[in-house]
């Protein structure tokens, strides 16, 4: 049963390296060259003395295992792609259901960067002095819960894409900048000014990565973000199968 | 054989007739138009209050305090407004264009390559981005306790042109790989734009000089915002001020060179990127 998408993963990931893995290093360095200047933030707010509710130790690996995972924080499947690239339209000519084919597609487009990247970083964070053991074994279902929300939330906004008439570089820019405030996975809410952590982390974004990598470092409560991230999981693929079923007929796609 | 030069006149009534385009795919529709005003607002609000609001909470951030961080973040908003305006078509990122085979569309055209590039603005639905940074550096100047000297305005545009320069100068720089490798390097100009944008919002005043210097220079994040807002606020040395201007015009030497040395091989490789069914493989 699991062989096809098996099979559409392997070639995703075929997709991704076909012109050999060199290609990937540009991506490599710009992922480490903007985790640096943050991990300094931190370290400069620190010796400012400055009263942060989370340790520095803390931050130093909220911001490190986000980098390393950070295409599972915030998770980008094909579907937030231009629609010129016929991917969509593509999906509706395989004997495979649509949900099925990006999953199995997505997971396959992040192999490359968490075998080349994640992988080795993960190794090399105690050289840098980070902490990467998880504080809570708790993160790994919140990882779960927050990777499967990111993919409700994809079809969402697809759909929306879609309503909107194929204006699909619009929902991705309205996409990108809400997400990576709200989810909480660049600056942690416990730090965030003016109280906002007492709400923000009950926004439906607010269970994407910025939960998991608070259990993650020990700084949110298990009992308190896992409900909330089921919550939302029921009510946001509820909504997505039932968008998306409303929306796919009115799906156009065009050559670019 | 076909005269393709266009007179100033020619170039105003091209940018005109985008800008009109433009105009009118925002008001298509009125809840189109509701849409994209509220997806800018919220776009560009979100873009900068992560960084503003830990300046706020900390008082500033690495020597900096809270309002000459949202200076710089205005700063780095107009820059990458101004160009996301302007530089409609992909004309920001040339390694698209060149990568799916649209070059060869621009060689059919009546006119020449950099008018081709300059013309398709997005004056109507591009402007948020500037827009909120001219906004924001009027909130900041006014919290900012310095006294601006009658020759400021024409410091800031100068720097906010070599910002720019630097910016499209890397792209095409980055772009000239794609003669290349079309397929592998589609999308590197906006791997290096995206990064660069993103990594422009760090201050690095409180930074040790191993991590400043290469974000000066190898990975120019720091020239797109922290660099020119020291200049401004006047916490530069007179030597520092002409940084800016000295790698603007290194960097676009050094692109002009390598793009005109990557299309030489393009013209005579060519790209076909096209299945019979219209899209691209």
């Amino acid at each position: 049963m699991f062989g096809k998408y098996g099979i559409t993963a392997r070639m995703s990931v075929r997709s991704k390296t076909n012109g050999g893995l060199v290609y990937l290093v540009p991506e490599i360095i710009m992922r480490v060259v903007c985790l640096v200047p943050l991990l300094f933030i931190w370290k400069s707010l620190a010796e400012r003395g400055a009263k942060v509710e989370m340790t520095v130790s803390q931050l130093l690996s909220y911001t490190y295992v986000n980098v390393l995972a950070a295409d599972l924080m915030i998770v980008n499947t094909c579907l937030s792609d231009w629609d010129f690239d016929t991917k969509s339209m593509e999906m509706f000519t395989r004997p495979m259901p649509v949900f099925g084919q990006v999953i199995a597609r997505t997971v396959g487009e992040w192999m490359p960067m968490l075998l080349l990247f994640s992988l080795p970083m993960l190794l090399l964070a105690p050289v840098f002095g980070i902490r990467v053991l998880p504080e809570s074994l708790w993160a790994f279902p919140a990882l779960i819960l927050s990777v499967s929300l990111g993919f409700a939330f994809e079809f969402i906004f697809y759909c929306v894409t879609i309503r909107l008439r194929n204006v699909s570089w619009l929902t991705y820019v309205i996409r990108s900048a809400i997400v990576s405030f709200f989810s909480g996975t660049v600056i942690p809410f416990r730090i965030l000014p003016f109280g906002m952590d007492r709400w923000i982390r009950y926004q439906p974004f607010g269970s994407l990565g910025g939960a998991f990598l608070a259990l993650y470092v020990g700084s949110g409560d298990a009992a308190e973000i896992l409900p909330v991230q089921l919550f939302w999981n029921i009510v946001m693929w509820i909504a997505a199968v039932f968008w998306f079923r409303r929306s796919r007929e009115r799906m156009v796609s065009f050559g670019g | 054989m076909v005269d393709n030069r266009v007179t100033l006149k020619r170039y105003f009534q091209l940018l005109g007739i985008y800008a009109r385009m433009d105009l009118a795919s925002l008001m298509r529709d009125g809840k189109f138009m509701a849409l994209v005003i509220a997806a800018d607002l919220i776009s560009n609000v979100s873009a900068v209050s992560g960084i503003f609001l830990l300046a706020w909470k900390f008082g500033g951030i690495g020597g900096m305090d809270r309002f000459e961080v949202l200076f710089m973040l205005a700063y780095g908003n107009l820059v990458m407004g101004f160009l996301n305006m302007m530089g409609g078509s992909n004309a920001l990122f040339p390694s698209r264009i060149i990568g799916r085979g649209q070059w060869e569309h621009m060689f059919i055209m009546p006119l020449p390559y950099g008018v081709q590039l300059t013309v398709g603005i997005f004056p109507f639905t591009g402007s948020s981005t500037f827009l909120s940074g001219i906004a924001l550096l009027i909130v900041a100047m006014c919290n900012l306790e310095m006294v601006f000297a009658w020759w400021w305005p024409v410091l800031l545009v100068l720097l906010l042109a070599a910002s720019m320069v630097i910016v499209v100068s890397l792209s095409y720089l980055f772009s000239s790989l794609t003669f290349y490798a079309p397929v592998q390097c589609e999308e590197i100009s906006s791997t290096v734009i995206y990064n660069m944008e993103r990594a422009m919002t760090f201050p690095l005043s409180g930074m040790p000089a191993y991590i400043r210097y290469p974000l000066l220079t190898f990975f120019p994040a720091g020239l797109m915002a922290w660099f020119p807002t020291m200049i401004l606020l006047g916490k530069a040395t007179t030597l520092e001020n002409f940084y800016p201007a000295v790698f603007a015009l290194l960097t676009a030497f050094t692109a002009t060179h390598f793009f005109k040395k990557g299309f030489r091989h393009y013209v005579k490789k060519g790209i076909n990127r096209y299945v019979s069914g219209g899209h691209r493989s």
